[in-house]
């Protein structure tokens, strides 16, 4: 088995199943009608509601949705041995997760871009939109603990990825100055920025930066704070758009090297089914997995993208497939390289026999190996510096685990405001100074990054955070699908075909809840006990979900 | 014409990341013109504002502004939907 | 200026009327309780109508003035209408007309346009203002127009600056609504919004500076020889220091010897720290120009100059 055939069967299944499956829900269930004004038409106002041609939308789309995420989970799945990744790669994807963003968006579009969290309180009860909010904000705290872990853990693995990933920022810094403040030329800076980035690339390794993790949480909690300060322009924007672009060439390269390498693919295709992928403790392939592999297979975070501005830009219902499953599936499509990428250089990059992996006392490879074995493949086939590729593909996941990081601060402090909102309904205690105090932009966010940065400190394994962060993305997506079920059955009145979406949501809900619960026994002792407090709150909501997912079910579609 | 429909792919997609580019400060522009707005309307109802003279000279030129206040306000019970997508990666 | 009762009125009519011996002098009642009408013993309108050589009085119709503002405001907000469809437009202004402020803004746009067109024909204008209350809030307007301008005129300033940053990057947008188009300014120079707050403060500017400035403009507090009415002027004068009006002598009127009131005045004259001019209460009301003319023999109007606007 070689990394060319692997390439070239991900395609094919991915093409197969959009033209055979996909159209299918399409027509049949959601009953996508060209005709149908979008939300961009009708409530067209020439500056954000403005429908765009579908690759613009694609491009959009695919830029948010692109994260750090499809490239961490699969590097710790393969405990399992790289076919049972592969396996919920292509087919979790296909027909959970591309189905979901599907959906997300086409009920979005619907309801005149609203998002999948309001059309969840609309679909079923308003209880559920609140439920949803928490869900938000617990999936911020873990987030943090989750990705600030990866990004310790790189920088310390390969200190020239800290130099690299500090020199990012400064020419984003830079490039934002120029760009929106001087308002030089957007072409020109775009190539300024790439040059110079290419440049900090190649000179971070004579600078490696080493400091502790300690140190390194220190830092990331300040740099949450700083970006959250400044102005937009001056660190979001630019970085965010700088990003854009290192994922793009990420991708041309890692694609077109791993398709023509045609190396054989040396990791076990499969170790055992309780291989110890998550915290070192063995791991049932159901109902982990999913906790693991989030976006690349299925995450609840798209749901909110394709929901929340992708929806708006929507031209015509007939692009809805092409972006919201299309999208999901090219990001399948990512996970897939990173999977092939370990296939062949993994063992020798990490320096293990194929009989270590999955075998008792295994840990989850770090990042670095990755990048390594990314660089390796660019080297092979276009003479690439295994050092520069190497640098070059942990700064990727550096530069979106970043941007993850800081923009956590803002969706908390969101997330924490609707909570508070929603919850609280009497005027007495809204106007009550400890109410105000509570919903202050500056405790909301402070206690998320806190306890985050907290929980990542204390966990020693990676893995083990990541699958916590898995876990509360996951039952997001299962909140998001169950909607979308319900709007099917409710709304639409699919009727029987409507199990195409009700089984995954079900099986979703129980794959989630059964993952909350081995976690919480297996994981005591090994992650701070914080971390299973939160999981314990998520697995009481998630039955709160369940029932009002039944109650609703049951209610059935509006009598005529 | 296959060619073509590929480079408009990639022109269309770079257009997408060319968005990416300036979504925050679309947002907030959108925040600070419904401050603006609600600043200048508040005047007619009495929250502390500017001297409703100023708000009826300036108001007939505020029809994106008071668009936009109007739009807020419509959906403050869906703040996902204006932010949250926003903020991811 | 002082509260109702005191005899503003009365002392005003007195002032100017001692002024305008000397100076061609109007005199404006924009009490909306007019008695200035009454105090000469002649009927007065809008138009000013010569009393005497060199004194012209005229009473402000406030209704009216309300009204014509309003007209105004409704012809400005016309333009709007596309987008106010919904709403109806007299509906809308009558909800204008309730709303806090309208009778300060009338008052004091009424103010500006007496003192403009006087500017010329009469060398002494003297104000009969309505009671403190009212008159605070219209002479504090100008100061809190500047402070609110200048906060949004900031505000604007950073949308333009937003707007050009992305028109720079994704071209000029056009603002779409029910098929109508509007322009989305990013440049201050082309933002009808910025050019008007830029103006208004321009306007504003020059109120301010004239109420502000001793050479031309003076308040005269009135008040009765009783603790309420100190404590009345005090906190005036406060308002009026903290806009930096200029603060002419107290008036004490309706002095009828009595020892609490000699006591007031003495505190009077330590707590306001301004030189008092004392006004005997009077066995008849004073009403008819004999009467106020031996009125101003207390008030010794000439020491009001310099100035060619003068508050009662």
């Amino acid at each position: 088995m070689t990394t060319t055939v692997v390439i070239i069967i991900a395609l094919a299944i991915y093409v197969a199943v959009y033209l055979l499956y996909g159209r299918r829900v399409a027509r049949d269930i959601v009953k996508i009608d060209p005709k149908r004004q979008t939300p961009a038409h009708k409530l067209y106002d020439g500056v954000d509601y403005v429908p765009g041609k579908w690759p613009v939308v694609f491009g959009h789309h695919f830029a948010s949705i692109a994260g750090a995420a499809p490239i961490v989970g699969p590097i710790v799945a393969l405990a399992w041995g790289w076919v049972p990744c592969i396996l919920w790669i292509w087919f979790g994807n296909a027909f959970i997760g591309a189905i979901h963003d599907f959906m997300a968006l086409t009920s979005s579009v619907r309801y005149d871009g609203k998002s999948i969290q309001w059309i969840s309180g609309e679909v079923m009860r308003p209880r559920v939109s609140f439920i949803f909010s928490i869900f938000v904000y617990l999936t911020m705290i873990l987030v943090v603990a989750a990705f600030a872990n990866v990004v310790a853990g790189l920088f310390i693995g390969t200190p020239s990825v800290a130099t690299a990933s500090l020199l990012f920022i400064a020419v984003a810094v830079l490039i934002g100055y120029l760009l929106y403040w001087k308002k030089l030329n957007l072409v020109a800076m775009t190539v300024l920025g790439l040059v110079l980035l290419g440049a900090a690339i190649a000179l971070s390794g004579v600078i490696p930066l080493a400091l502790s993790k300690t140190t390194w949480m220190v830092i990331l909690g300040v740099y949450i704070i700083v970006a959250a300060s400044l102005p937009v322009t001056i660190l979001l924007q630019p970085r965010d758009y700088l990003n854009a672009y290192l994922l793009i060439a990420f991708l041309v390269v890692g694609g077109a090297a791993f398709l023509f390498l045609n190396g054989p693919m040396t990791w076990p295709a499969f170790t055992s089914f309780n291989a110890p992928a998550i915290g070192g403790q063995p791991s049932p392939f159901w109902p982990t997995v999913p906790l693991v592999i989030a976006c690349g297979a299925l995450s609840g975070f798209h749901a909110i993208v394709g929901s929340g501005t992708t929806s708006k830009m929507l031209d015509t219902e007939s692009h809805a497939l092409r972006i919201g499953y299309g999208a999901m599936l090219t990001e399948g499509f990512v996970s897939t390289l990173v999977v092939a990428a370990l296939g062949v250089f993994g063992l020798t990059v990490a320096g293990v026999a194929a009989a270590d992996v999955g075998a008792a006392g295994w840990k989850a490879l770090g990042i670095g190996v990755f990048s390594e074995s990314y660089a390796m493949g660019a080297n092979a086939v276009f003479g690439m510096s295994v050092a520069f590729g190497t640098t070059f593909a942990s700064l990727v996941v550096c530069a979106f685990a970043l941007t993850t990081l800081d923009t956590t601060n803002r969706i908390a402090r969101f997330a924490w405001g609707d909570i508070f909102t929603r919850g609280v309904t009497s005027e007495k205690t809204r106007q009550s100074g400890a109410f105000k105090f509570f919903t202050s932009k500056w405790v909301a966010a402070t206690i998320a990054a806190a306890l985050g940065l907290y929980l990542a400190n204390t966990g020693e394994l990676y893995s083990a955070m990541w699958a916590a962060f898995g876990g509360a993305n996951q039952m997001l997506a299962a909140i998001a699908l169950m909607t979308s079920c319900i709007w099917a059955t409710n709304v639409l009145r699919g009727g029987k075909r409507c199990l195409v979406t009700l089984i995954p949501a079900l099986f979703l809900w129980v794959t989630v809840a059964a993952a909350y619960i081995w976690y919480i026994i297996t994981m005591a002792g090994i992650v701070n006990s914080l971390t299973l407090v939160i999981m314990g709150i998520m697995l009481v909501l998630s039955f709160f979900l369940l029932y009002e997912f039944i109650v609703a079910l049951k209610k059935g579609p509006k009598k005529a | 014409m296959r060619l073509q429909s590929v480079w408009d792919l990639l022109k269309g997609f770079g257009s997408g990341l060319r968005y990416q580019s300036t979504e925050y400060v679309e947002y907030e522009l959108r925040e600070i013109e419904n401050i603006f707005s609600l600043l200048l309307v508040g005047s007619f109802i009495g929250i502390p504002s500017p001297p409703s003279n100023i708000s009826i000279r300036v108001l007939p030129y505020l029809a994106r502004e008071m668009y936009v206040m109007g739009r807020k306000a419509r959906d403050m019970d869906d703040i996902s939907g204006e932010v949250f997508g926003l903020f991811i990666d | 200026m002082g509260k109702g009762g005191v005899g503003k009125t009365t002392c005003a009519a007195a002032i100017a009327l001692s002024l305008s011996r000397e100076h061609r002098t109007l005199i404006v009642s924009l009490d909306p309780a007019h008695n200035l009408g009454d105090v000469f013993g002649t009927p007065l309108s809008g138009k000013a109508k010569e009393l005497r050589t060199g004194l012209h009085a005229l009473e402000v119709d406030m209704e009216q003035a309300i009204k014509d503002y309003l007209k105004e405001s409704a012809g400005k907000l016309k333009d709007m209408y596309g987008y106010l469809k919904a709403i109806n437009i007299e509906g809308y202004l009558d909800t204008i007309r309730l709303s806090p402020g309208i009778e300060e803004y009338a008052t004091l746009e009424e103010m500006e346009k007496i003192i403009s067109e006087g500017e010329g024909r009469y060398e002494v204008i003297v104000f009969d203002t309505p009671p403190t209350g009212l008159t605070l809030r219209v002479l504090a307007l100008p100061e809190i127009s500047l402070i609110w301008g200048r906060r949004l005129i900031k505000l604007r300033k950073e949308i333009l600056s937003r707007r050009l940053a992305i028109e720079k990057i994704q071209g000029e947008k056009k603002f779409v609504l029910d098929g109508k188009e509007f322009e989305l300014p990013s440049r201050a120079e082309k933002d009808a919004v910025m050019q008007e707050l830029l103006s208004y403060m321009e306007e504003v500017g020059r109120v301010k500076k004239l109420q502000t400035d001793p050479e031309r403009s003076v308040v005269m507090p009135v008040m009765n020889p009783d603790s309420l009415s100190l404590f009345e002027t005090r906190r005036a004068l406060n308002t009026l220091k903290s806009l930096s009006m200029p603060i002419g002598n107290i008036v004490v009127n309706k002095f009828s010897g009595k020892k609490e009131e000699v006591e007031a005045i003495t505190r009077a004259e330590t707590e306001l720290g301004r030189p008092i001019r004392k006004v005997p209460l009077l066995e008849e009301e004073p009403v008819g120009f004999p009467a106020i003319e031996s009125l101003s023999g207390y008030l010794r109007a000439e020491e009001w100059l310099p100035g060619k606007k003068n508050d009662a």
